[in-house]
């Protein structure tokens, strides 16, 4: 019965996508520009990492007696480790590894916890959603750090296993925001109307429910990319994760630990290292809820 | 045209919005009147521009809208020229206004005594207990029965009928000079509007208000207002008298829209399409914006805008069909 | 005069909501459809005409079995679909369609038009790629779209467009039914006119029969041949659409015709009829006739007993008391 009649002068029939928006009021947000770049900017280094490390070779962990705990110089940008390895290298070709981990992480955690969010939505009051949903809460009442620990215990340590870890402990916040776009996706007339052309229930689950739920978790997911870099970091940190010589920043943290006092190079760098590009991701994470609050939308159409 | 009865004038209104996707020319030379004791309605589909004409009246326009040109005299003095303080003696002052969604209007965490008696007291020099008796023979005058109950609940307690009718209490609560009714009716139920179309013409003759009427709603119009302005994409194509526009309409979107709407007398025969869409209005047609559609189209009418011309003694019309000299 | 077996009949429907206290408790029932009978002929246009809260829209699903009904029988074409299991009423779904009111929400905003057409066909039947983009084609001329629209999104339509993405997926693989639920309610007049000749054309074309829902009088009055009124639940009145102006008898319906804004002078309209009260909650309808409470005509017998449809005249059924 409602008839809608629009404060915004019709704008025809051509409405800008989404992703235009987005990037529009994204342009205009100098934090969130800056953190792209860093963000650029810290990919390129990973994948350039082989190319530009002065001392790639060691990662290997072959010791250079010689240049043990150089401090930062010219040479070596951010001194050296107890073994005389080169620390920029080595945070060089360690920015591989976590990128690498969080999205490996992120991407595991997707799909295990998307089809199931999905499935529970859907069916949404039965017994398929209830037994879901109480697997679901059993893993969030777990603190995730404690949870990731505990199975990369199990697991032994290494940094396949904390990468299986800390996906085993984020997949059910994904599963949540799944299960609420399909709940609610599920009321919306098109659902409706393909139950009513006699599609099955389980493909208009997976054809029609997944690809329009999934938007905001791909947005959740880019930005925990971070959180999972920083989850994989701490297990390493802890010992359970990457071991040595393997140039994990969180590793390298670890390590250089006890030295913090007189060779303060060899963990704080890596340190930063994480610090810069978790914020990095936290800022991009902002920029992006900022871009997709609906209440700019009325700005935007004026 | 007697000045003298001339409760509004809106001169040559041109108003521009700035969005992200650029400059949408949203009224390009609105004219019209609104004379004392009319009830005018101001009708069009989705985009013409009629609420947002209300809006600007009342300056209550969002913060990307430029008025480029054009004035707005009422009673006599220019409002495109006031200050916001001066605007807001006015609302709810001397011009009133009644929304579409009472239920997203009237504030759903006062009741309805809070509502009614703030703006009793906003534009009136009295005292608490004057306001709220005021206010109890305001909601019995819109035909609310049990007021002294109903001052104590809340929006969302309420029918959408009766809620309307608590908005258009607040309305007439200070005897308002001009009323604007945007749409007040469209959400409602066909047999509850009628009840507030009735209590809208009754308000109008009991006040002598004027009222501004807009809807896209032609039986409406027909119902309820005595002159009519029909608008198109930004521009008014047509005002006249009801009768007239209904029996003799000039400018060829009238006659199509009125050729277009179901009425019981065209049962068997076919509806007129008018051809073609709305047009977007960042980039509007060139010339008149009706040309790409109108079945009597011109070469003249693709380049220059057309003049708005008297066709006897009420009629305007705003077409270079009845260009004189042409 | 139509005078064809239904090809639809309704008969003593009923589809209750019940309302919950605390998750488990049933504490009562939204009655939206109380006991309707309906018939719709082959090659007509039914319609159902009713204010908000009248349970027209549930009927509408529930005829087509997007709700299962609590009580009743709905039978296609002689065969009776309450019974149905899944693969038969998947067979159904060919014959029954329905198009819903809002064009843009009933069109998965992720897919674009070729792709919900498609859906249409792809369900029921399998077809190799070319016969599919063919079929594609002519449906969409069919509905006065162009090839062009065939790769585009709902976003970049206007509601008028993808209504007619929307009637063209309900026509896939010629059905012979589609439940028309307010499909004109959320678009402009003259788009609406557009909307209405094309319902009418296919209707020529393909002999489809429409269940046509809304609460426009004057567009229910236009385009259908027999018109049902329906009131909290039940059907008060059922009568020819050329017949409703002159001849309604149920008070319900005369109030709903003198309070319809025409947009025609010198209409003759019925006195207009002061309807007090508001329309009544449908978890707990009133006793007897549930319009007694607002009835210029009420009598004592209205509040006890509740009035059956009966046929007061050739095809013309009434509700009411007074009216018998």
């Amino acid at each position: 019965m409602a008839r809608k009649v629009s404060l915004s002068p019709s704008l025809g029939r051509r409405r800008f996508s989404e992703a235009r928006i987005i990037a529009y009021v994204l342009r205009s947000d100098p934090l969130s520009v800056g953190a792209i770049a860093l963000i650029l900017l810290i990919i390129f280094a990973g994948v350039l990492a082989p190319l530009i490390a002065p001392y790639k070779e060691d990662i290997l962990g072959i010791p250079r007696p010689g240049y043990k705990f150089l401090p930062p110089s010219l040479d070596h940008l951010f001194g050296t480790d107890y073994f005389g390895r080169d620390v920029f290298s080595l945070v060089l070709m360690g920015t591989r590894i976590s990128l690498m981990a969080g999205l490996v992480v992120v991407i595991l955690s997707l799909l295990i916890g998307c089809p199931l969010g999905v499935i529970a939505g859907y069916f949404r009051g039965t017994v398929v959603d209830e037994v879901i949903m109480r697997v679901t809460d059993i893993f969030l009442a777990l603190p995730p750090l404690l949870l990731a620990i505990v199975i990369a215990a199990t697991l032994g340590p290494g940094l396949e296993n904390a990468m299986i870890a800390t996906a085993i402990s984020w997949w059910p916040w994904y599963t949540r925001l799944m299960r609420a776009q399909a709940a609610s996706l599920r009321e919306r007339p098109f659902v409706e109307a393909a139950r009513g052309l006699g599609v099955g229930e389980l493909v208009i689950v997976f054809r029609h429910i997944l690809p329009n739920a999934v938007a905001p978790v791909i947005v959740q997911a880019t930005m925990d990319i971070g959180s999972a870099i920083l989850l994989t970091s701490a297990l390493s940190f802890l010992g359970l994760g990457a071991q040595p010589p393997t140039p994990e920043w969180g590793l390298m943290v670890n390590l250089g630990r006890p030295y913090i006092r007189n060779y303060w190079w060899y963990a704080t760098f890596p340190g930063l290292a994480i610090f810069i590009t978790v914020m990095v991701f936290n800022v991009l994470g902002d920029g992006l809820r900022k871009a997709l609050d609906p209440r700019l939308r009325i700005r935007r159409a004026g | 045209m007697n000045r003298l009865s001339d409760l509004l004038s809106v001169r040559n209104l041109m108003l521009h919005f700035v969005t992200y996707y650029g400059v949408v020319k949203a009224l390009d030379g609105v004219s019209f009147d609104v004379r004392r004791e009319d009830v005018f309605g101001l009708v069009g589909e989705t985009g013409c521009g009629k609420t947002v004409t209300s809006l600007t009246i009342l300056k209550l326009l969002p913060e990307n809208a430029m008025i480029v040109g054009g004035e707005i005299i009422f009673k006599g003095e220019n409002l495109l020229d006031k200050s916001e303080e001066e605007m807001r003696d006015i609302r709810g002052g001397k011009i009133s206004m009644i929304f579409q969604d009472p239920s997203t209007s009237l504030n759903p965490l006062f009741t309805v005594k809070d509502q009614l008696v703030r703006v009793l007291l906003t534009h009136q020099k009295i005292n608490k207990e004057e306001a709220y008796r005021r206010g109890i023979n305001l909601l019995r005058s819109v035909g609310l029965p049990d007021p002294e109950r109903l001052m104590g609940f809340y929006p969302f307690e309420l029918s959408g009928g009766m809620q309307q009718r608590v908005m258009i209490a607040i309305a007439i609560s200070s005897n308002p000079d001009l009323l604007i009714a945007d749409e007040p009716t469209s959400n409602l139920d066909v047999t509850i509007q009628a009840q507030i179309l009735d209590l809208i013409k009754r308000c109008r003759e009991e006040t002598e208000a004027s009222v501004l009427f807009i809807t896209h709603d032609f039986g409406i119009v027909t119902e309820i207002c005595n002159r009519v302005g029909v608008m198109y994409a930004g521009t008014m194509a047509e005002i006249a008298p009801l009768r007239e526009l209904l029996t003799d309409p000039l400018h060829p979107y009238t006659k199509g829209l009125l050729a277009s709407i179901p009425t019981p007398g065209k049962r068997g025969e076919r509806l007129h399409m008018i051809r073609g869409m709305v047009p977007e209005l960042i980039k509007p047609p060139s010339g008149c914006r009706f040309h790409p559609r109108c079945p009597s189209v011109m070469d003249v009418c693709r380049m220059k805008s057309p003049p708005t011309v008297k066709i006897g003694e009420e009629h305007l019309v705003t077409c270079h069909l009845y260009e004189t000299g042409a | 005069m139509k005078l064809s077996k239904p090809l639809v009949e309704v008969r003593n429907l009923k589809k209750y909501f019940p309302v919950r206290k605390w998750l488990f408790r049933v504490v009562g029932y939204v009655k939206a459809v109380d006991g309707v009978d309906l018939d719709v002929r082959v090659k007509s246009t039914h319609g159902l005409i009713g204010e908000s809260g009248c349970g027209k829209t549930t009927l509408g699903r529930t005829i087509v079995r997007l709700m299962e009904p609590t009580d009743g029988k709905v039978f296609f074409d002689g065969i009776e679909i309450m019974g149905l299991n899944k693969k038969e009423l998947r067979e159904l779904r060919k014959n029954m369609r329905i198009v819903f009111q809002d064009p843009l929400s009933s069109l998965d905003p992720r897919m674009c038009v070729r792709d919900q057409i498609v859906e249409g066909v792809r369900t029921h039947v399998r077809a190799s790629g070319e016969e599919i983009d063919e079929e594609i084609l002519r449906l969409l001329k069919l509905v006065g779209l162009k090839e062009e629209h065939m790769w585009r999104y709902p976003h970049e339509l206007s509601g008028g467009q993808n209504q007619r993405v929307a009637i063209a997926r309900a026509i896939t693989l010629n059905p012979k039914f589609v439940v028309l639920d307010e499909p004109t309610s959320a678009l402009d007049v003259s788009v609406q006119a557009q909307i209405l000749e094309l319902l009418k054309d296919l209707q020529d074309k393909f002999n489809l029969s429409y269940l046509f829902i809304s609460h426009d009088l004057s567009v229910v009055g236009y385009i259908s041949d027999d018109i049902s009124v329906m009131y909290v639940g039940n059907i008060v009145e059922v009568i020819d659409a050329d017949r409703i102006w002159e001849e309604a008898l149920h008070p319900y319906t005369q109030c709903l015709l003198s309070a319809v804004p025409i947009a025609e002078l010198d209409v003759k309209k019925e006195e207009k009829i002061e309807l007090k009260g508001e329309v009544p909650s449908p978890v707990n309808p009133p006793p007897g006739c549930r319009f007694h409470p607002r009835c210029p005509y009420v009598m004592d017998v209205c509040k006890t007993r509740k009035p059956e449809l009966v046929e007061v005249e050739h095809k013309h059924l009434v509700a009411c008391h007074k009216a018998v």
